[in-house]
């Protein structure tokens, strides 16, 4: 008699530990259901902004003049890194282009209002140009750009972590 | 055990059944009512959020059809720098069509203005006295419209300049803005 007790007594928990998971299974589903939800809409606002900035500052005129009269922009400055040129005042491409670069994202992305920036100049999968600023976070935006051929610009920015 | 026995016997595990089913068909019911409610707390709270998500759906959308006059006007060839389409708008152009009405009422906004960006220099707003030694761009203005807020996005602002006797493009870093009503957008 108390062994039929006592082994309806386990069944009648194991139905209750069976809902109990049930239950925070459901709640961990929608949680990551929400998160994802909330996330989405800035993530795509700031990836229109980083992808706006790249492809505008591909643009951009520098002081650097090679075999021309006309001062190359940054988009032609990679190549020229590419081709290990130099400019008309003996400077490197790539030192100028990486001066540049980080002129322009700084006065942009500061640090001020972002936690951290990452950009990468990369030819096929080899890192040209690499600039780093403040921390990463959490939340990150990027955006990937091709350039011509073999070479592609990327940068990642960090937003500012809410406490 | 005698006859009237065994009836007793038979009618107290008939009873004990009867009370074992209806405490389970009881057990499943109060079952079905609490996984009901369950789930209609889980149905109120995603239409709570939807509620919500809606709202900011509504600006979302409408802060990205400012980004696609943004980009319209970039990539338009009223606007845009020749062979160099893309996130470019030639401010050449811009002053040339300076005093030009045919624009007015076209666009849903209140003001669609440039920004020099980098290099950063003080806001000087750009007329054809001193042009090219300027900052802001008054592009175009709507006074049909009030803007409750503005949205800008990046673009290259290039122009044409004699360096050594050649027509050279020179570009800066610039933003496009614009102004817009947010009750008035998509209507």
């Amino acid at each position: 008699m108390i062994n039929i007790n006592l082994n309806g007594k386990k069944k009648g928990q194991e139905e209750m530990i069976g809902f109990v998971l049930i239950i925070v299974l459901v709640a961990v589903i929608g949680l990551i259901f929400l998160a994802i939800q909330i996330r989405r809409p800035a993530e795509m606002r700031a990836s229109a902004e980083v992808r706006s900035f790249l492809e505008s500052s591909l643009h951009f005129t520098t002081d650097c003049y090679i075999e021309s009269h006309r001062p190359r922009d940054i988009r032609g400055l990679i190549r020229d890194c590419y081709n290990d040129e130099v400019c008309e005042d003996d400077r490197d491409a790539c030192e100028v282009l990486n001066s540049t670069i980080v002129a322009i994202v700084e006065s942009e992305f500061s640090l001020d209002n972002y936690a951290g920036y990452k950009l990468e100049i990369y030819e096929d999968e080899d890192t040209m140009v690499s600039i780093e600023m403040g921390n990463e976070s959490a939340n990150r935006v990027g955006k990937s750009v091709n350039i011509a051929g073999p070479n592609r610009i990327e940068m990642n920015v960090f937003e500012l972590t809410q406490n | 055990m005698n006859k009237i026995g065994r009836q007793n016997v038979d009618c107290g595990i008939e009873v004990k059944m009867k009370r074992k089913g209806q405490f389970k068909i009881q057990q499943m019911a109060f079952m079905l009512v609490g996984l009901m409610i369950f789930f209609i707390l889980v149905g109120l709270f995603w239409i709570i959020l939807q509620r919500q998500s809606l709202y900011d759906e509504a600006i979302m959308l409408r802060e990205r059809e400012a980004i696609q006059i943004a980009q319209f006007m970039a990539d338009s060839s009223e606007f845009n720098c020749q062979g160099n389409p893309g996130y470019c708008i030639n401010t050449d152009k811009i002053m040339a069509l300076d005093n030009v009405t045919s624009y007015d009422g076209y666009w849903p906004v209140d003001y669609v203005r440039l920004a020099q960006m980098h290099p950063a220099d003080e806001e000087i707003r750009c007329t054809r006295a001193n042009y090219p030694d300027c900052t802001v761009y008054d592009v175009y203005e709507n006074e049909d419209v009030t803007s409750t807020s503005s949205m800008s996005s990046y673009v290259a602002l290039c122009r044409y300049e004699r360096v050594e006797g050649y027509a050279t493009q020179i570009c800066e870093l610039g933003k496009i803005i614009i102004g817009y009503d947010m009750a008035r957008m998509g209507n």
